[in-house]
């Protein structure tokens, strides 16, 4: 499989030098999508939506979007409201907590008819992200996965495995590639493999690495590599 | 300022802050326009979470099923009536 693009955004006050593939914009504004609806998504879907925009501006690649966390503000505020007794529920919230609203509100806007997936992965969403994509790739040339998370809310901010800040990534990963630049994405079964797995801060890290590390997994790790320099295989499983 | 004036710009705010109205004033909200679809573009979530305002705000319950909701959401006149009619707070 390659990869033959890539989009990122993180939310982070800190970094200045930064490769021009990833926005650090703290408030990122999804220009593409109509104020109305723009209004209620978070920054995080905000910076999804412009991720996605930015690597298919007419919406026509499928998409496969896995979160951690989602959006867990808005879920507590909901939490929170039902444990008031005078206090309603917002529609509005709930509407927009769902897994799938981010990916719902992008194919509005661009009315793609594509499919577009939400995955829950249990913390393992790259691997998942990655799994999935094969699939696809079996039967058509181009895939997008979106891999993003929030910061941890007040609440969680002792519990959890969130990333330090809100951030996200996109990449466009293809069945095969012609471009000299695109690079070759593969998995070896690996030795020391963590408990963990890698956030979109991580993601980031290693895309912007290129090639010099490998991103270990629960499962694999994965390398990227020129695509000249080996052939393009899929994992072992 | 009239009372009907001070509540008319009361209902603006409400409309701005509940639904997150970015980039919209007061000013923009013309009261004999609809506020649903061709005037503002609110739509039916939009409605609901109007709704729950509307209760929280002013202790008035809407029942959703009835025709006369409808014809309470047409624009910001409609809505200052209804307020003024039956508001217990």
């Amino acid at each position: 499989m390659r990869l033959t693009d890539w989009r990122a955004w993180q939310a982070s006050a800190s970094r200045t030098a930064h490769d021009s593939r990833v926005d650090i914009t703290p408030s990122p504004r999804a220009e593409q999508v109509p104020a109305m609806q723009r209004r209620r998504l978070s920054p995080v879907g905000q910076a999804c939506c412009k991720l996605l925009f930015a690597l298919d501006p007419d919406a026509d690649l499928p998409i496969i979007h896995a979160s951690r966390h989602g959006d867990t503000g808005k879920i507590l505020a909901l939490l929170d409201a039902a444990t008031q007794s005078d206090e309603a529920l917002s529609p509005a919230r709930f509407s927009l907590s769902v897994h799938n609203a981010v990916l719902g509100m992008y194919s509005i806007t661009g009315k793609s008819h594509q499919p577009l997936e939400a995955l829950a992965a249990c913390g393992n969403e790259f691997e998942a992200l990655m799994s999935e994509a094969l699939g696809y790739l079996s039967e058509r040339g181009d895939v997008i996965v979106l891999f993003s998370d929030i910061a941890a809310p007040e609440a969680f901010l002792l519990h959890g495995d969130y990333p330090a800040c809100a951030s996200a990534v996109a990449l466009r990963l293809s069945r095969s590639s012609d471009d000299d630049s695109a690079w070759t994405l593969s998995a070896t079964p690996g030795e020391s493999l963590t408990d963990s797995a890698p956030t979109p801060l991580e993601v980031i890290a290693w895309l912007e690495q290129a090639g010099a590390e490998t991103l270990p997994c629960r499962r694999h790790h994965w390398q990227l590599s020129r695509a000249h320099a080996a052939s393009p295989t899929p994992p072992a499983d | 300022m009239s009372d009907s004036a001070k509540l008319e710009l009361e209902l603006k705010q409400l409309i701005i802050d509940t639904l997150e109205l970015e980039d919209i004033t007061p000013d923009d909200i013309v009261a004999d326009e609809p506020l649903f679809v061709d005037g503002l573009g609110l739509d039916s979530i939009d409605a609901l979470e109007l709704g729950l305002a509307l209760q929280k705000q002013y202790g008035i319950t809407l029942d959703a099923e009835a025709e006369d909701t409808r014809a309470h959401f047409a624009s910001l006149n409609a809505l200052r009536e209804l307020v003024e009619a039956r508001r217990e707070r």
